[in-house]
């Protein structure tokens, strides 16, 4: 059983929306920067479908350093006002440092992204002091805003799972609650794309772990140099990608483009069988 | 006797089938690489006697590696049909092993410890020039990965002017300047070819000791396509030492 917020999830297939509080994301090159942007960005992924709101303070890539107050500054007070605005939207806040994280669960996040791999172990005591859900990433052991370059291993799905297992006991030793941790794969994080492919064919090995998956594909390089498209081109790309994991048994899917996501989602739940099928006449009548 | 040598990049790009479909910008530096590599076959098969081929490359540890030893390409490029396999050998060695694949050549694979003080790099270099036969160099290496804010390392404003003394002393065989490679500042661009570069000074240079040759350079490339530098020059001895 999987429970975020208030919600038990059951079976469904959530969306989590990516709000950027940055300036220099890659796909949305600081759309969101502005609070009033952001705000507006909030509103119309909940009417859109997104169950979880994801909201970031630093991009992923190198660039411009971003301190503590900075990154606090950029999200915690953001987080009270859409937890005001939206009271049963999910609110994740993507970082990888405590005190940000304990700034965001006071202000009324319900769950903490860790999408740099436990960079800082203090986040996961966060989490269990404050009763909110943690994200297990696989970052291949590289610390925060950096590139993978020349990455090898011996069997990267082996190390996605032994990495994200890992940093999930240790936050349900913590106090962390079991029901309220997910593991990610972390795409393109520590990997080329071939490791990125790799890990998305096998992702049902990661499922077979039994923690909940989280898969964050949006618009990445992986699809882009897969597709040869750059990043304004890799929707489609994306959403094939989307299916698979979903295919296999990822519950939590990190978006830019919620709208197609959500059909992508729906379409493969009614397959998979654990969807009904909207209307279904033809030929019954 | 070293008789011929050349520098090519230790980017897997370089390994087949890792790009997936052609990229344009590997291709040319493929090409280059490729005909550099012919040219140190072609004068090291001169003549008669032991002919080898030794390829030097960073490894995680000085010593020779099996030169029949699985590629690494299932290690950095997981597919079907392309599975890691133990024993695979570092990306460099795989590099200059396959620029050299068709070539009937003894194939010696030398790795350098990376992290290797110039001074072992220089005592490595020494023996291999001091081996029995006509000995080719295949030395592969590169540049910084840290030249632009877009390169895999982020940018260090010390990268352009650290690669650009590199090129100049690749492209002018400038033995000492190789040699004097500072290793911390190296480690801190990720420049990647420092120890294997300070091999080829040293045993180019034991062969001039030896047979009163000098080098003459000549870049068939140089350029950062993906933000790391890559060259890919040969060096001929004259004139050509004779055993």
């Amino acid at each position: 059983m999987l429970r975020l917020g208030r919600r038990d999830v059951g079976e469904d297939l959530l969306i989590m929306a990516i709000v950027n509080r940055t300036p220099d994301s890659f796909y949305d090159k600081g759309a969101t920067f502005a609070r009033e942007e952001a705000l507006r960005r909030v509103d119309e992924v909940v009417a859109e479908g997104a169950d979880i709101v994801d909201i970031g303070g630093v991009k992923a890539a190198p660039g411009t350093e971003v301190d503590v107050r900075e990154e606090i500054d950029r999200t915690a007070s953001f987080v009270a006002e859409v937890r005001e605005r939206h009271p049963d939207v999910i609110i994740s806040v993507d970082t990888w440092r405590r005190e940000v994280g304990r700034e965001a669960c006071r202000a009324g996040a319900d769950l903490l992204n860790d999408a740099w791999g436990g960079t800082d172990p203090g986040l996961a005591e966060v989490a269990a002091e404050f009763g909110v859900g943690l994200v297990c990433t696989h970052a291949g052991g590289l610390p925060p805003r950096t590139r993978p370059h020349r990455i090898e291993y011996d069997d990267v799905m082996a190390d996605v799972i032994a990495r994200t297992t890992a940093l999930a006991r240790h936050a349900v030793d913590v106090g962390v609650d079991p029901e309220r941790v997910l593991i990610d794969p972390g795409h393109d994080f520590g990997k080329n794309t071939w490791h990125s492919l790799e890990v998305t064919r096998r992702l049902d090995e990661m499922v077979a772990t039994g923690w909940p998956v989280l898969v964050s594909l949006s618009n990445k390089d992986f699809v882009g140099e897969s597709l040869g498209l750059p990043v304004d081109e890799r929707v489609f790309g994306t959403l094939a990608v989307s299916a698979v994991c979903a295919w296999q048994g990822a519950r939590v899917f990190r978006a830019h483009n919620v709208a197609p996501t959500r059909q992508v989602l729906d379409m493969v739940a009614v397959t998979r069988g654990v969807r009904e099928p909207v209307r279904t006449v033809r030929g019954l009548a | 006797m070293i008789v011929a040598a050349c520098c090519v990049p230790q980017t897997p790009l370089l390994l087949p089938g890792l790009t997936g479909g052609p990229v344009a910008e590997v291709e040319e530096l493929r090409t280059a690489a490729l005909a550099a590599a012919q040219t140190v076959v072609g004068q090291t098969l001169v003549g008669g006697g032991v002919n080898e081929i030794v390829v030097v490359g960073g490894a995680p540890r000085t010593g020779s590696y099996p030169a029949d030893a699985p590629t690494p390409a299932g290690r950095l490029a997981p597919a079907p049909g392309r599975r890691p396999a133990p024993g695979s050998l570092p990306v460099p060695l795989a590099v200059g092993r396959s620029l050299l694949a068709g070539h009937p050549v003894l194939l010696t694979l030398q790795g350098v410890d990376e992290h290797a003080s110039p001074r072992s790099c220089g005592e490595l270099g020494h023996e291999i020039a001091a081996r029995p036969g006509r000995i080719g160099l295949v030395v592969v290496g590169d540049g910084s990965a840290r030249r632009e804010e877009k390169a895999p390392g982020y940018v260090d404003p010390r990268a352009l002017e650290a690669d650009a003394a590199i090129g100049d002393a690749l492209a002018s065989a400038d033995l000492p300047a190789l040699a004097a490679l500072n290793p911390g500042l190296c480690d801190d661009l990720l420049i990647r070819g420092r120890a294997a570069w300070q091999v080829l000074a040293a045993a180019t240079e034991s062969t001039s000791q030896t047979h009163g040759t000098s080098w003459t350079a000549h870049t068939l490339y140089g350029g950062a396509p993906f933000g790391v530098a890559y060259w890919s020059v040969t060096w001929l001895p004259h004139p050509t030492p004779q055993a």
